[in-house]
């Protein structure tokens, strides 16, 4: 998938400027925030992040931005791995589970308290993450994606026999505390306002998810990042330039882990319960179908893909009834029709297809599509991309 | 001693399977250049089909085998023709091979959520076409199912090697896989090529589900396409782009999960035996990276 992603790197500066001027174009371009509608999205995104956790008590509309953010952590982590550093990976899911099975060890069992958890999931899917990356960094295409795959099957086999810590094949529960010092995020009280447990969760993936976007946006931006994207687009190119692809490649895996185990321990903490059935390829296929709508290499994209992604099922299942060709759940044999657990299958299987074919660049895409031609009308900073051409993934 | 002649006579069965499978990806990623994985949606469909032919409608076991075959090529034809040929088309390199991956699977879904839309998720048993009888040599019972499965994979193999090493379709669709421009220079056209690949490619994945869904106690079900993912490792092992290399693989990779299923003490824990594939697969990838019987070129990074 070679996205172009090149409004996330610093391009050279165009011959005609130079001195001072060529400084504050570099300036300018290295700046995290460049334009003034991405202010205001950051801000609207601060206060949305604030102010819907705390003002709404929906469970479903608190359940589909629960599973938004975290899916989209996860999300993000294999976009760094697929959509900025063009590897392929149907492994994330194993990662997600390791991710997953820390936290119920250290939150659930031994009782540490949020920050902690979470650390401890996130430094222990990155330690598994460049364990394997040696392994998958000698191949690539067909070869890369076996691989990464058999560490799910590997996977599932080792945490269905680790009962002790996966509780096998009937799962675990997963008490985790969102303690924060002495503030306790999952039992708030505001003034005379109570909050509740998902209420709290749904604070901290937000605030978690915008980090990690910042985070990896950022990373993008660095040396390190720009090593990523230099061994996608062309790797002996990046050899000569100084950037060596076995020490890029960990980085990308480590990070990518990193993130895939945070989503994993923040699931865990969404649903109280976690089983290793729940972590087969076809989680590994949804953040892929997430990255593919949200928009493969944008910062955003990863995050859109999830809510969206996310919501399919979700709705599926609430308005069952309504959707002709839905079965019931009770009705579990015969007559044609689709169970919901399946019309959501094939509704991804479906987005794929169409956005690959039509829609390369996924729903960020088509949002930039449509904001170009507004853009263009403000000077300041008009999007890079159609410089390098369509886009072949 | 009979048990374990057993075990190696139904790992080699199994490994028949792996490498029916892994045939039908490599005659398409040989004639095409890209890996697809729709072949394990023709495996699916396949049995379903077949049952319906033949169970339901009554049709001898024979021609629901050939009718399903005819349809099933004709509707593979047609998603290459709508789907992947766009694609292709588009661009070359990382992008494609990346795309083409991800609608197969998507059509994989799609397929596995048809085939519950259609038949129900309960499995499904097709009324034993093989006659499940065993023949008893010594003390050694071993079940006609697994011997009609090695004599018509075996037959199949030899029919392919024929068509690709001796005819002239072969000729050509070798001649593609090594330079497509030159082979079009030749007045080869790559379309037709590419038809006969997926036909060659269905005709074994229909085989390769057909057995399936007579396996005893396994029967139909919706996720018989796993068998898609699984014939993977032997992809690997025998070094992709080689018949030779798939059947190796396969049945290598049977016979070991099929005697680790025999031996393993039950402390391995549940599931070891599936298990063992991929990590035979790793440690290969470790020791000897192109394969046992496979070139070098296409795989490393």
């Amino acid at each position: 998938m070679s996205a172009q992603v090149m409004d996330e790197t610093p391009p050279a500066a165009s011959p005609a400027s130079a001195g001072l001027g060529h400084e504050a174009e570099v300036r300018k371009e290295m700046r995290l925030v460049s334009s003034w509608w991405a202010w205001a999205g950051i801000a609207a995104f601060i206060v949305a992040g604030l102010f819907i956790p705390l003002s709404t008590s929906n469970a479903l509309m608190i359940s589909l931005l629960t599973s938004g953010a975290v899916y989209g952590i996860g999300a993000i982590g294999m976009n760094v791995l697929n959509g900025y550093a063009g590897q392929v990976s149907m492994g994330h899911a194993f990662f997600v589970a390791v991710g997953a099975f820390t936290a119920v060890v250290a939150g659930s069992k031994w009782n540490w308290p949020l920050p902690a958890w979470l650390l401890a999931a996130a430094v222990v899917g990155a330690v598994t993450g460049a364990l394997v990356a040696p392994l998958a960094l000698r191949l690539q295409g067909i070869y890369q994606l076996i691989l990464t795959l058999g560490l799910v099957y590997i996977g599932t086999y080792i945490f269905t026999n680790w009962t002790s810590v996966s509780g096998g094949d009937n799962g675990i529960a997963a008490n985790l505390r969102l303690n924060l010092g002495s503030l306790n995020l999952g039992d708030l009280t505001i003034g005379s306002e109570q909050y509740s447990y998902s209420q709290g969760l749904l604070l901290v993936s937000w605030l978690l998810c915008g980090l990690c976007v910042l985070l990896v946006h950022n990373i993008m931006r660095s040396r390190a990042g720009r090593a990523m994207i230099a061994i996608r687009d062309g790797g002996l190119a990046a050899e000569v330039a100084g950037a060596s692809p076995a020490r890029t490649k960990i980085n990308v895996f480590a990070l990518s882990s990193a993130l895939a185990a945070v989503c994993g321990a923040l699931l865990a903490a969404q649903l109280q319960y976690v089983s290793i059935n729940e972590f087969d390829w076809q989680l590994s296929i949804q953040f892929i179908v997430m990255i593919v709508v949200g928009g493969v290499g944008t910062s955003w994209g990863p995050v859109i893909g999830a809510l969206a992604i996310s919501a399919v099922p979700l709705y599926i299942t609430t308005y069952a009834a309504q959707i002709p060709f839905v079965k019931q759940p009770t009705g579990s044999s015969g007559g044609f029709g689709i169970m919901p657990g399946q019309l959501s299958l094939v509704v991804y299987g479906l987005l794929l297809a169409v956005f690959l074919v039509l829609q390369p660049r996924g729903l960020v895409g088509l949002a930039t599509g449509i904001a170009r031609p507004v853009a263009r009308r403000f000077p300041r900073r008009s999007t890079r991309r159609d410089r390098h051409g369509p886009v072949t993934s | 001693m009979s048990d374990f002649i057993q075990l190696v006579v139904s790992g080699i069965a199994l490994g028949c399977l792996y490498a029916l499978v892994a045939l039908s990806f490599v005659i398409v990623l040989r004639a095409t250049g890209v890996f697809n994985i729709v072949p394990g949606g023709v495996v699916l469909f396949s049995a379903y089909m077949v049952y319906n032919f033949h169970v339901t409608w009554g049709l001898p076991f024979g021609v629901a085998v050939v009718l399903t075959v005819v349809l099933c090529a004709a509707a593979v034809l047609l998603l290459d023709r709508v789907l992947f040929r766009p694609i292709t088309n588009h661009g070359s390199g990382h992008g494609t091979f990346f795309a083409v991956l991800l609608v197969g699977i998507g059509m994989l879904t799609v397929a596995e959520g048809l085939v519950v839309a259609i038949w129900g998720s309960q499995p499904l048993s097709m009324n034993d076409p093989w006659g499940l009888s065993k023949i008893t040599i010594g003390s050694v019972s071993l079940t006609d199912r697994d011997l009609s499965v090695i004599a018509i994979t075996l037959i199949l193999l030899g029919a392919f090697w024929y068509l690709l090493q001796r005819t002239r379709v072969g000729v050509s669709m070798r001649a593609v896989a090594s330079d497509p421009e030159a082979a079009r220079v030749q007045g080869i056209n790559p379309a037709v090529i590419s038809a006969v690949a997926w036909i060659c490619a269905t005709v074994a994945a229909v085989l390769a589900g057909v057995m399936l869904g007579t396996a005893v106690g396994g029967g139909i079900n919706p996720t018989i396409d796993q068998i898609s993912f699984l014939a993977l490792p032997a992809l690997i092992l025998g070094g992709a782009g080689s018949i030779g290399g798939c059947v190796l693989g396969g049945i290598v990779l049977g016979v070991l999960q099929s005697l680790a299923e025999g031996y393993a003490p039950a402390s391995f824990g549940s599931g070891f035996g599936q298990v063992v594939p991929w990590v035979v697969m790793i440690g290969i990838l470790v020791i000897r990276p192109s394969g046992l019987l496979g070139s070098r070129a296409m795989r490393r990074a």
